[in-house]
């Protein structure tokens, strides 16, 4: 069932009204395509480039025309994923987060500092380190990009501008293998995030532990059409009992009314 | 429960009214965005400078690190040959006077050329002030005598699949060796010892690796690089340079 704006899976919200049980939508298909597609090439490109860069690797595995090859046409489709994501009417919620990653409030400062807790700052739906991590990983997606189209396909008189992409290309590397790293360690260590960029979804307890701000912005936004008020108003005249599981209901209950 | 869920009320209401967010992400992109335009249009001459210095650092760590004055290793095949000195041999044939086979001893007693000039490899990377030794590919061509129709030159490398290409005005360029020493000792297989073309004016593909023959025909045939996509008349810069 989708309410106003944010999708929240009908079993999900059933239990999201009162209880602290239930889940939350936490990033829907398109931004886990991008994320798995994109997790894929970026692989790819540390694979094949440790081959080309490492002499050791270079020496052992060889084939380097294949693997220069792989390397050039992998990265070139790169940002294929997150463009085709933010290219059509799939994009707002990828686009959202996206705004959320760039724009920082004081509890992602305090992050860094580790006073997020004794502030009592509310989180957003990323934490500072997610956000300057997700930050990293884009431009230096963008950086190599360039610099790898330099390497490979400037013309000749460039070569004092290959010598310095070449540069950048090769710190950027150290810099993207230590940000993946540091990524997927995370998410190995925190399961029930990394089973949300599987399922989509995260439990109200952990949205309320780790990220106030964003769950209380869900909460808001559950705002209801009012054609479905008319609708379960109607219903409630006519003397039926409104649908179970139905969010809009629960929602016309809960909000309003103080408790009887 | 009452407290905290006034907390939360607190949290949620109070993002709008006070400081604006920071667009903390457009500055960490734009950021490295800039570093990145700085270090593509002055990476040369930080290479010229700290080259030494950070090939210091790589070697005492082990990690081969950004910018360091260091060859890379390329092999177009899984693995690479190794072959003994001893058992080497140096095949000169096609349009020529005499077809040759030369062992290292043979080009050990031949004119000795040496130079000291980059490595230039053409996807950016160099190192520079490498020495060179070996017998000049045109003293090679001369021992051979090359046939007058002839116009260009096929090199083969014994990996089976690297092969290389010049024209014979390019191959009698003076700064082109049949280099049997480089980094002032035997060139070693990682290299493509015991013997590699050195073409110093031209990009490092050129130079080719554990070369074992030099055909002389009258057509260019473009070697593996060429067949990837790199220009056959591989000028460093684009331009010859002598």
């Amino acid at each position: 069932m989708r309410v106003a704006g944010r999708t929240v899976a009908p079993r999900s919200t059933g239990a999201a009204a009162g209880s602290p049980g239930g889940a939350v939508a936490r990033y829907d298909a398109v931004e886990r395509l991008v994320h798995w597609s994109t997790a894929i090439l970026m692989v790819t490109l540390i694979v094949t480039g440790a081959i080309l860069y490492f002499p050791i690797l270079a020496l052992r595995i060889g084939h380097r025309g294949l693997m220069e090859n792989i390397h050039v046409i992998t990265g070139l489709s790169l940002l294929g994923p997150l463009v085709l994501g933010l290219l059509g009417p799939w994009r707002k919620r990828l686009l959202t987060d996206l705004r959320r990653i760039d724009r920082w409030r004081p509890a992602d400062f305090d992050f860094f500092r580790g006073q997020a807790r004794r502030r009592g700052l509310a989180r957003d739906k990323f934490n500072g380190g997610q956000k300057i991590l997700a930050a990293f990983l884009g431009a230096a997606m963008v950086a190599t990009l360039a610099t790898g189209t330099i390497m490979r396909f400037a013309p000749s008189g460039w070569i004092r501008y290959q010598t310095g992409a070449t540069l950048v290309h090769d710190a950027l590397f150290f810099g993207i293998l230590l940000a993946v790293v540091i990524h997927v360690l995370f998410a190995l260590s925190r399961p029930d995030q990394l089973i949300s960029m599987f399922n989509g979804r995260i439990s109200r307890a952990w949205a309320k532990a780790h990220a106030a701000a964003w769950l209380s912005e869900i909460d808001a936004s559950e705002t209801v059409p009012e054609s479905v008020i008319a609708r379960e108003l109607a219903a409630q005249a006519a003397g039926d009992e409104p649908g179970t599981g139905s969010t809009a209901w629960r929602s016309i209950k809960a909000k309003p009314s103080p408790k009887p | 429960m009452a407290a905290s869920g006034s907390r939360q009320k607190r949290a949620g209401v109070s993002k709008p009214p006070d400081k604006p967010p920071v667009h903390m992400g457009r500055r960490t992109m734009l950021g490295i965005l800039g570093l990145t335009g700085i270090g593509i249009a002055i990476g040369t001459k930080i290479d010229d400078r700290l080259g030494g210095v950070i090939s210091d650092i790589s070697s005492t760590i082990g990690v081969p690190l950004p910018g360091a004055d260091q060859f890379r290793f390329y092999t177009v095949t899984g693995e690479y040959p190794v072959i003994p000195a001893d058992t080497y041999e140096l095949t000169v044939d096609g349009m020529v006077r005499e077809p040759l086979k030369l062992n290292i001893a043979d080009l050990r007693a031949m004119k000795r050329t040496h130079l000291v000039h980059r490595f230039q490899c053409v996807t950016g990377w160099y190192v520079p002030n490498v020495p060179w030794e070996g017998v000049r590919l045109s003293d090679v061509l001369d021992r051979a005598g090359v046939d007058p129709n002839a116009s260009a030159l096929r090199f083969f490398s014994a990996d089976g699949v690297y092969t290389e290409s010049l024209t014979l005005a390019q191959a009698r360029l003076p700064n082109i060796l049949v280099a049997d020493k480089m980094l002032d000792g035997n060139v070693t297989a990682d290299h493509g010892g015991p013997v590699r073309l050195y073409v110093a004016p031209m990009y490092g593909y050129k130079s080719i690796k554990w070369m074992n023959r030099i055909e002389v025909t009258n057509e260019v045939t473009p070697g593996y690089w060429e067949d990837n996509g790199y220009p056959t008349n591989a000028w460093i810069g684009g331009v010859p340079t002598s």
